[in-house]
């Protein structure tokens, strides 16, 4: 949290866009009033949240965004969720916290492929190393120990998303 | 487990039950309740063209801010009340308060991992903007400054959890500031009710002379300042830690 005065755009069209969705309407006077917060709220938090501006407006990065969403809601969860159904109805389960390396550079991107693996049944993210570049993730089906093997389970193509939107 | 699974069991037969009775069966005979002519004149008066008018669509803020004005008010100097009990409580002299300051800078700085605080960051942003929109939106849907100073409330308590109340008073959000800034929302919250008497000749709190919604526009404002710093100032105080608190008073004892 740094004071620094300077404007962020990104940080702008956030808080408006916000503001717009909470109040569900677009009169002069919810323009007028969320723009004054939205100005306030950028100048006090600054670069605080975004710390470049382009990347947020970057139209390759929010299409990834996008496919990545449709992707991983319609596939992905659904592909886990049948698999924890049946393990559910077998009992056959194998528990265990295994460490997964991550090669994604931003915070943002870490989140992503974090909260990727906790939201998809089976996987949890118990923890994150201090220097970022470890997760420790409590899978339901620990089949094999083998790092490289244990990435291409877990974490599938969430890195590579999360490295085209946030790095 | 299995007695948590029955009572979780019971309370939704329960819910289900008693909201099939009084919606579908009408057991209690709200559908044929008519509108009470209390009810009816606040609907006609709170939104009209002429006559007397609170200048609001949203028909609750009209009432709180308008038609028992007083009370709110009231409830307002309460607030403030109890805010300046807790800090004569919690006084503490220059020297003491840098004292404090001190001994809680030595304390090992502890902060939540990546994820906690990047989410974090994200989600104070957001309720800051929907806590502005609750209390400038205030006059129009439901909202008011009481609700959207709570909510901002909140925002700062995640910032304490998931960075530390060290860090944000050394980025500059002291206990001083935050009194000025909740004696400006109780000054716009003042000027506004003593407004009509001043400018219009009216009485007290009679908001609906001044031109439009300002009236109740400044009253939600003035609240959401107010609470939302009155609440920061409370938290401020008490987020000493017990030990040092106690360390630096009885200090004072000797």
């Amino acid at each position: 949290m740094s004071f620094s005065g300077r404007l962020s755009p990104g940080t702008f069209v956030l808080v408006l866009a916000v503001y717009l969705f909470y109040t569900g309407s677009v009169s002069e006077y919810d323009l007028a009033t969320g723009s004054v917060v939205a100005l306030v709220v950028s100048l006090i938090v600054g670069h605080w949240i975004i710390e470049d501006d382009r990347k947020a407006f970057s139209p390759r990065r929010w299409f990834y965004a996008v496919l990545y969403g449709l992707r991983y809601f319609l596939i992905e969860e659904t592909k886990t969720h049948i698999d924890v159904a049946k393990r559910v109805f077998t009992l056959r389960a194998n528990p265990g916290i295994v460490r997964v390396p991550l090669e994604v550079e931003s915070d943002y991107g870490k989140v992503l492929v974090a909260n990727s693996i906790t939201n998809t049944p089976g996987t949890i993210v118990v923890d994150i190393s201090d220097d970022g570049k470890w997760l420790y993730v409590h899978w339901i089906d620990v089949s094999t120990l083998d790092e490289r093997e244990v990435k291409e389970n877990i974490v599938a193509y969430f890195e590579d998303y999360a490295r085209k939107i946030f790095d | 487990m299995k007695k948590d699974v029955f009572v979780a069991l019971s309370f939704l037969i329960a819910f289900l039950f008693v909201s099939y009775a009084v919606t579908v069966r009408d057991v209690l005979g709200i559908a044929e309740n008519p509108l009470r002519p209390l009810g009816e004149f606040y609907l006609s008066h709170a939104f009209a063209h002429e006559g007397l008018t609170s200048h609001s669509p949203e028909v609750v803020t009209a009432i709180v801010w308008n038609y028992r004005g007083f009370d709110t008010l009231f409830e307002t100097f309460v607030f403030f009340l109890a805010i300046m009990g807790a800090l004569s409580v919690l006084r503490l002299t220059r020297e003491q308060g840098m004292e404090v300051r001190a001994l809680e800078a030595r304390e090992p700085h502890r902060h939540m991992d990546t994820i906690t605080r990047t989410t974090t960051k994200l989600v104070v942003v957001m309720i800051v903007s929907i806590s502005a929109s609750i209390a400038l939106h205030g006059h129009l849907t439901p909202g008011g400054g009481f609700q959207a100073g709570s909510a901002m409330a909140v925002a700062t308590l995640l910032l304490f959890a998931a960075f530390s109340k060290f860090t944000l008073e050394r980025q500059g959000l002291t206990l001083r500031h935050t009194i000025s800034a909740y004696a400006l929302g109780l000054a716009i919250i003042l000027a506004t009710v003593v407004a009509p008497v001043l400018l219009y000749g009216g009485k007290v709190l009679e908001i609906d002379l001044l031109p439009g919604e300002t009236g109740l526009f400044n009253l939600d404002v003035g609240e959401y300042t107010a609470v939302t710093f009155g609440f920061l100032t409370v938290f401020l105080a008490l987020g000493v830690p017990e030990w040092i608190f106690k360390l630096v008073l009885r200090r004072e004892m000797k």
